[in-house]
């Protein structure tokens, strides 16, 4: 049977899109499902089959203390690292793209942190933060200062994973917000000059507002790393002391292979879900209306 | 009391490194005057704009605005507003955001900057457009914009940096017209760069012209013309330039090397050049008085008509009005009013004015010469 053209091309569309349909299903969408259908189960325990338990998991979710706390955290973390390491970045590309001398050696102590894996970034930091040997506790020492427990107090632990975090962050968002100051044109400062425009207002009236693109798609990325990556929890403090420092993703990881409840896991794991499609659709339905794309 | 010129340079100087962008610019603009910095690409008319803007320190010299030294003064303190070749026109904003930018800037009152945006609009012809981004608009319009910037701020002196290159030539065209309207309207003081000898000729009051880093020329377009002070202000004003031939000398006088019975100017000027704008050479047949030429080849424009001609090794242009078919023969004679014939020295390029030169064919010798012009065909 003769095909028509328009069904042909159609079937041609379909293959070329099919080996990242494949790929996008398998890997993300099927995983995706399973998960939200275990965190509807039981485990079933020794070789029984699970059983089926609606949505008893999110009940028992809603009255876990750890759970809230760790979604807290999560809150505060993120709350403080997002806005803190976007403002830091800016800096940084503002002063790096300035005529400064030596500003390639600068940008590339900057950019340093973003070459580190986050284990070896986290290890460096572990010697930082050691109670009597770390180098912070150290050069306090010099001035009589006892400087506290960094990692294992609970009231400052937080603080310190934060602190490296930003550390971490900043020098990644740096280089997106240098690429975006070299691509506005000189010709705009020196029309900012000619009308006696300042420096801080000709910032706030015409750099920032051209930024706003990048500041968006950082704002986006240093929200996904701020669930996303735990990797630092790891060597620095597990989530402890006493939940403190836990995280949502080191969580649904210690639920899942430290304490074996895998259908708890997933229910925390759908949870993440949703409130990240929630804040990533938020974001670009109300910012993108207020931000000016080239 | 003399009222003071507008803007004063006194040999401003201009390098990076080895390259001396501008060598030593002294200048005069008078108030409300049109003057035009006009030269190649990197001879050093934009660098000089940008000094006078103040976006760029010049090395040495001073810099005078209305009377008041401005050498070290910030570009918004100088009185003067630009508009830059590629406009600079700030994207996020819309026609009229960008327009009171400057205003916001000297914190004028919101009443105020309403009635000057609507009056500039006007103006321009913008009304229709002022909440559209610069994005929405086509060339000619974002060049309206530029031009309502500069032109709201009421500043007496406004600096162009090429405002017209980036449009196509009928709107060019049109523009040029534009902006020469609205600075007499408002009685600007305009310094306008621009590489392109129409938009000199056509818009400015003043010509200068400017090689590397220094300038050649400060004349009025006319002068320019029909005085050039170099061999380079003959060749890079005129379209086609001017022919430029080089002078023998045989003892008695001095005439163009393969054409030995014709004198041109007196004798003692071999390797000088001599200077024949396109439009002075007229041709006449074999038989008549003159130079005897060659025709190499014809190229015909629509009103005029390009005669490229060979005497002896040197090839020189005419430009004869209309169409006109080809001769029969390709053998000729050329000749021009002594009047129309320029002199510049070999080394130094510079115009000599102290020789008389003949007009090759004409009737009657104008200047008293060793010989006279007239006497040619003897072959």
């Amino acid at each position: 049977m003769a095909l028509s053209d328009h069904r042909r091309m159609q079937i041609y569309g379909a293959l070329l899109l099919l080996p990242a349909a494949v790929l996008l299903v398998t890997f993300a969408y099927l995983p995706t499902v399973l998960t939200v259908l275990r965190s509807l189960f039981l485990p079933g325990v020794q070789g029984q089959p699970a059983e089926f338990a609606g949505l008893e998991n999110y009940a028992l979710l809603a009255d876990d203390p750890v759970f809230w706390k760790v979604a807290r955290n999560n809150l505060v973390y993120a709350l403080v690292t997002v806005p803190a390491s976007i403002a830091i970045a800016l800096g940084m590309a503002l002063l790096v793209n300035a005529r400064l001398p030596g500003r390639g050696l600068v940008r590339m102590a900057y950019f340093t942190p973003t070459i580190l894996p986050m284990i070896a970034a986290a290890n460096i930091w572990l010697f930082f933060y050691a109670p009597e040997i770390g180098l912070f506790n150290h050069v306090l020492g010099l001035f009589g200062i006892a400087g506290p427990n960094w990692l294992g107090d609970e009231s400052v632990a937080m603080v310190s994973v934060i602190v490296m975090t930003v550390w971490k962050e900043a020098g990644f968002f740096m280089i997106f917000y240098l690429a975006a100051l070299q691509s506005i044109p000189p010709e705009l400062r020196e029309a900012s000059d000619l009308e006696g425009t300042g420096r801080w207002s000709h910032f706030w009236r015409v750099t920032f507002p051209l930024l706003m693109p990048t500041t968006l798609f950082v704002l986006v990325n240093a929200l996904i790393n701020a669930v996303r990556v735990v990797d630092h929890l790891f060597i620095l403090t597990k989530g402890g002391p006493n939940n403190a420092t836990n995280l949502l993703l080191y969580h649904v990881y210690e639920t899942a292979f430290s304490f074996f409840d895998r259908s708890y896991a997933a229910a925390i794991t759908v949870m993440i879900l949703i409130v990240l499609a929630v804040v990533a659709t938020l974001q670009f339905t109300v910012l993108d209306r207020r931000t000016h794309y080239q | 009391m003399a009222e003071p010129p507008a803007i004063h340079l006194e040999g401003l100087r201009k390098a990076w490194g080895d390259t001396t962008a501008v060598a030593d610019a002294s200048l005069s603009v008078r108030q409300g005057e049109f003057v035009i910095l006009l030269g190649p690409s990197g001879c050093g008319k934009s660098t000089t704009l940008r000094m006078i803007a103040g976006l760029e320190p010049p090395d040495a010299g001073r810099l005078r605005i209305n009377g008041t030294d401005v050498t070290r003064q910030p570009p918004g303190r100088r009185g003067l507003s630009m508009v830059f070749q590629s406009y600079a026109l700030f994207p996020h904003l819309t026609v009229a955001d960008n327009i009171v930018f400057g205003l916001r800037s000297r914190r004028v009152p919101k009443a105020q900057r309403r009635r000057r945006l609507n009056h500039v609009a006007r103006l321009v012809g913008l009304e229709e457009l002022l909440q559209r981004k610069p994005a929405q608009l086509s060339g000619g319009q974002r060049q309206r914009v530029a031009l309502a910037r500069a032109v709201i701020a009421e500043h007496p002196i406004c600096l162009m940096d090429e405002p017209l290159s980036n449009l196509d030539a009928r709107l060019r065209a049109e523009m040029r017209r534009e902006i020469r309207e609205l600075q007499r309207r408002l009685g600007m003081t305009v310094v306008y760069v621009t590489h392109d000898q129409v938009e000199a000729m056509s818009m400015g009051d003043r010509v200068v012209l400017m090689d590397r880093g220094t300038i050649v020329q400060d004349d009025t377009p006319d002068a320019l013309y029909s005085r050039p002070r170099t061999a380079f202000a003959a060749t890079f004003v005129g379209s086609p330039p001017m022919n430029l031939l080089e002078l023998a000398d045989d003892g008695g006088a001095s005439h163009l090397p393969g054409a030995p019975g014709t004198p041109v100017a007196p004798a003692g000027l071999a390797g000088c050049l001599l200077g024949v704008r396109p439009e002075d050479v007229g041709i006449a047949g074999a038989d008549s008085a003159g130079i005897p030429a060659e025709i190499v080849d014809e190229e015909y424009l629509g009103a005029d008509t390009i005669v490229r001609l060979r005497v002896g090794e040197q090839t020189l242009r005419s430009r004869l009005t209309g169409h006109r078919p080809g001769p029969a023969e390709r053998h000729c004679r050329i000749h021009w009013p002594h009047e129309a014939a320029h002199l510049f020295d070999t080394g130094t390029g510079r115009r000599r004015d102290d020789a008389a030169v003949y007009g090759p064919g004409e009737k009657a010798p104008a200047t008293a010469g060793d010989t006279p012009a007239v006497a040619t065909s003897t072959q």
